[in-house]
C-alpha cells in the first residue's frame, strides 16, 4: 500500500476474462468513492491460455500518477491455480499480498511466501453451474470480482449491479449478478 | 487580419473576383496555394500559335474537338456548329487529331485568311 | 434518429480508455466526417466512433471506411476541403503509409486533427509506446501536440479543433499519446457538457464550406496546382513557416480560455512547468512518461533534492522562447526522448532542437540528452528517480556521466554485467 495506492494484480490465462476483470475493477472502485482509478493491462499478441497480466491501482486520498507494473501487489487475483506453478508469477507474490485464487481443491503453500493470507473461491463452478460460459471457458471475471468485493469492503453487491447494468446491459444482468452473489457468499479464507 | 481581408476578395461570386491574378509580394498572397480558375489567366495564348486549326464543310457537328481542346476554347454554336476562340488557341493540334472526319486541318499561321 | 436528437452529452466522469477518451473528444467536437482505417494500437478509437454513429449519438456524421490509411488522409482532404470538421486516428505503419496525403493536408490548410495512438516503427515489429510515428512526421507542416494523460487526451482534442480552425492559423495536427500506456488504460476522464463544448469551439462550417476552403461550383477554386520555381512555392512554404510560428501564440490563447470555461489548465499550452521554480537541476520530457517523472519529483522532494520538470506539450510549433527560459533556471537539464531521430546530433529528436533553441543564448545549463521507453519499454518511477540522480550528479561532479552513446544516455539499455 506505497503512498496510499491500493495496487492489485490480476494473473489469469487469456480468454479468461481478466483484462475487463481490471476495468470493471476500477469502475466498482470509483463508483464507491475511490478518488482516482487506473486499469493496466499489460497486452502482447495475445493467445488464449498464455499467462497475462492486468493491474489496477485504486487511491482513497490522492492522483495517481504512474502507469507502470504492478510489483508489489496488495492484493493479487490468481484466475487459475496452474498459474502458481509458473516461477514468474510465483515470484511476484510478496508476504504482504493477500491472494485470491479461483481453485476448487486445497492449494499447495508449499512454495509461497509463510505466514500468506489466501481466500479461495471456485469461480469455474459457478459460472459452470449458471452457464455463463464462453468458446475459451467460464466468464469468470464477475464471480472473481464478487468474492473481491467481499473481502476486501472496497466496494458491494450494489454498485456491481449498477456497473454490470450500465456496461453490459440490463439482458445480460440477472446471470452475472447470481454469479457475483453466489461468489460473494462462498469466499472463504484458506488456513495454510 | 490582412489575410482574412483578401480572402473576402477570393470568397465572393466568381463576377466580384479580381480579374487579375497576380501578386507582387508574397504578403499578398491568399494563404493556402489555390488558383481561381478566370478566362486567361495565363495571358492571351493566341500569341503561341504557329499553326491555326480550321474547321472546314461538312463537320458533322459531333463535338469531340469540344471535349478534347486542352485550353476550352472551343465554342458551340446556337446552330450547333462550333467556333474556336482565336484569342486563347494555342494551335496544339489536338482537335485536329481527334477529328473522327478528318475536318479540322492545321494551316500556317501565314496562309491564315486573316492575315 | 429521434434519440438522436435526445441524446446530448451532460457532464460526466467515466472510466474510459485513452482510445475511447480520443473518440469521446471527436464526438463532443461534432464532427462531421470519419475516415477509418484499422491500426493497432488505434483501432479502438474508430470502433467506438462506429459505435456511436451507428448508434446514433453522432447525427449527420459520416462515417467512411477506406482500404488503407492513404486514401483515410485522402478522403479526410477531401471531406475538409468541402467544408466539414474531420477527424481520423492512426499508428506507427498507418501514419508511415499516410504520409503523402499528410503533406497535402498540410500544403492545402486544411483543419485536420488526426489522433496518433504511437507505436514504434518495424522492423523490428513493434506495437507499443514510441513517439518516433509521430516524430517522423515531423516536417510536414503539422501542428503536433504530445498527450500525459487520459483527461489530456479529451482535452487537446477540443483545444486542436480551436487553433485549427482558426482563419490565420489552417493547418492540421497530430495529437499523439503512447500506445497502450494510454490508449488501453483505463482511468476517470471528466466528458464535458455539450453546451461549453460548443461555447468554446468555433461553429460548424455552413453548407457553403468554410470561409476560406470550400467546392463551390459558383466559386470556382482549383487547388494543389502547379507552381514553377519563379512562381510563389517558395512563399507558399515560407507562410507555413511563418504560420506555424504565430501559431504558438493562438495555442496559448486556446489553452487559456480552455482553462476558463472548463477549469483545467495546461500552463502556457506549449510547456507545463512543474517545480521548476526553485530547481537545480530540472528534465524536458513528454508524454505518458511525464506525469510519471512529476511522482519521480514529488518523491525525490521529499528527499530533500531540488528538482523539477518541464512537460513538452507541442512538439511543433517546437516553443524555443519557452525552453530558453527552462533552460535559464537550472545548472543542468535533460531531455528524456521517447522516440528516435537516427543521426541527429544526439539521437533524439527533441534534445536535439532543445540544443538548436539554445545555440547563440549565451546560455551556459549543460544538457544531458537521454532516451528511454523505446519500443514500449517499461519505465517504471524507481527509473525514473535513478535518470534525475544521474542528472544530480552531473551538477555536483560538473562531468558527463561516462556510459553515453554519441553523447546521449540510452537509459534501461539491457546489459550483461
Amino acid at each position: 500500500m506505497a503512498n496510499g495506492i491500493i495496487e492489485i494484480s490480476f494473473a489469469a490465462r487469456g480468454g479468461q476474462t481478466a483484462v475487463t476483470a481490471s476495468q470493471l475493477l476500477a469502475q466498482f472502485a470509483f463508483d464507491k468513492g475511490f478518488i482516482d482509478v487506473i486499469a493496466i493491462p499489460i497486452i502482447g499478441a495475445e493467445r488464449r491460455g498464455a499467462p497475462i497480466w492486468a493491474f489496477t491501482k485504486i487511491s482513497k486520498n490522492k492522483p495517481i500518477k504512474t502507469y507502470d507494473s504492478v510489483v508489489n501487489p496488495d492484493y493479487m487475483l490468481i484466475f487459475d491455480t496452474s498459474l502458481l506453478n509458473i516461477p514468474r508469477i510465483r515470484d511476484s507474490i510478496r508476504e504482504s499480498t493477500i491472494l485470491l485464487i479461483n481453485s476448487d481443491k486445497s492449494i499447495d503453500t508449499t512454495y509461497l511466501p509463510n505466514n500468506i493470507k489466501i481466500y479461495s473461491v471456485d469461480a469455474t463452478k459457478i459460472c459452470i453451474e449458471s452457464n455463463l460460459m464462453l468458446s475459451s471457458g467460464p466468464i469468470l471475471n464477475i464471480p472473481m470480482l464478487g468474492a473481491f468485493g467481499k473481502i476486501t469492503g472496497f466496494y458491494d453487491l450494489e454498485i456491481m449491479k449498477n456497473i454490470i447494468k450500465e456496461e453490459f446491459g440490463e439482458k445480460r444482468l440477472p446471470k452475472n449478478m447470481k454469479v457475483a452473489e453466489e461468489a460473494f457468499n462462498s469466499v472463504k479464507e484458506v488456513k495454510s | 487580419m490582412s489575410e482574412s481581408k483578401e480572402w473576402k476578395k477570393i470568397a465572393k461570386s466568381k463576377e466580384k473576383r479580381p480579374k487579375v491574378q497576380e501578386y507582387k509580394n508574397w504578403k499578398e498572397l491568399p494563404p493556402i496555394p489555390i488558383s481561381l480558375p478566370i478566362e486567361g489567366s495565363m495571358g492571351i495564348t493566341g500569341d503561341w500559335r504557329t499553326f491555326q486549326p480550321v474547321i472546314l464543310e461538312g463537320c458533322n457537328k459531333c463535338g469531340i474537338c469540344w471535349m478534347y481542346c486542352p485550353e476550352g476554347v472551343i465554342k458551340r454554336k446556337e446552330d450547333g456548329s462550333f467556333e474556336i476562340d482565336m484569342v486563347y488557341c494555342k494551335g496544339c493540334g489536338i482537335c485536329a487529331k481527334e477529328c473522327p472526319t478528318q475536318k479540322i486541318k492545321m494551316i500556317r499561321e501565314s496562309e491564315s485568311k486573316d492575315e | 434518429m429521434s434519440k438522436a436528437k435526445e441524446f446530448v452529452q451532460k457532464k460526466e466522469t467515466k472510466i474510459i480508455k485513452g482510445n475511447v477518451a480520443a473518440a469521446y473528444a471527436a464526438k463532443s467536437a461534432r464532427v462531421q466526417v470519419i475516415s477509418a482505417y484499422p491500426i493497432t494500437p488505434q483501432t479502438t478509437v474508430v470502433e467506438k466512433l462506429s459505435e456511436f454513429v451507428d448508434g446514433g449519438l453522432m447525427p449527420g456524421t459520416q462515417y467512411i471506411r477506406v482500404e488503407s490509411e492513404h486514401s483515410v488522409m485522402a478522403s479526410v482532404i477531401g471531406a475538409s476541403i468541402a467544408g466539414t470538421r474531420t477527424f481520423t486516428a492512426t499508428s506507427g505503419q498507418g501514419l508511415f503509409y499516410m504520409n503523402e496525403m499528410i503533406h497535402w493536408a498540410a500544403g492545402t490548410r486544411l483543419p485536420i486533427v488526426t489522433t496518433i495512438a504511437s507505436r514504434g516503427a518495424a522492423p523490428p515489429w513493434n506495437i507499443w509506446a514510441d513517439f518516433s510515428d509521430v516524430i517522423n512526421a515531423r516536417d510536414t507542416g503539422w501542428m503536433s501536440a504530445f498527450c500525459a494523460t487520459h483527461q489530456e487526451i479529451y482535452d487537446e482534442i477540443l483545444m486542436s479543433y480551436k487553433v485549427c480552425e482558426d482563419h490565420d492559423v489552417l493547418l492540421p495536427k497530430f495529437v499523439a499519446y503512447g500506445g497502450f500506456i494510454l490508449s488501453h488504460t483505463s482511468k476517470p476522464v471528466i466528458l464535458e457538457d455539450q453546451d461549453l463544448v460548443d461555447q468554446y469551439l468555433p461553429p460548424l462550417p455552413d453548407e457553403k464550406g468554410w470561409p476560406q476552403i470550400f467546392i463551390d461550383p459558383d466559386r470556382p477554386m482549383m487547388h494543389g496546382n502547379l507552381i514553377m520555381p519563379s512562381g510563389f512555392y517558395s512563399e507558399f512554404r515560407m507562410k507555413i513557416q511563418d504560420t506555424l510560428m504565430k501559431s504558438k501564440e493562438k495555442i496559448k490563447v486556446a489553452t487559456k480560455e480552455f482553462e476558463k470555461i472548463f477549469g483545467r489548465s495546461y500552463g502556457n499550452g506549449l510547456v507545463e512547468e512543474y517545480h521548476m521554480d526553485d530547481a537545480d537541476v530540472g528534465i524536458i520530457i513528454y508524454g505518458d512518461l511525464a506525469l510519471q517523472m512529476e511522482q519521480a519529483i514529488d518523491d525525490l522532494r521529499e528527499e530533500g533534492y531540488k528538482v523539477g520538470m518541464t512537460k513538452l506539450r507541442h512538439y511543433r510549433p517546437f516553443p524555443t522562447e519557452d525552453i530558453i527560459e527552462v533552460a535559464k533556471k537550472v545548472e543542468v537539464l535533460g531531455v528524456m526522448d521517447r522516440g528516435t531521430a537516427f543521426g541527429s546530433p544526439t539521437g533524439g529528436p527533441v534534445s536535439s532542437d532543445v540544443l538548436a533553441s539554445l545555440y547563440n543564448t549565451g546560455i551556459t545549463t549543460k544538457i544531458l540528452p537521454m532516451m528511454a521507453g523505446i519500443g514500449g519499454r517499461e519505465v517504471n518511477v524507481e527509473q525514473q528517480k535513478e535518470e534525475i540522480k544521474t542528472l544530480i550528479k552531473m551538477k555536483e561532479t560538473g562531468e558527463l556521466p561516462d556510459n553515453l552513446i554519441h553523447g546521449t544516455l540510452w537509459d534501461g539499455i539491457l546489459e550483461v554485467k
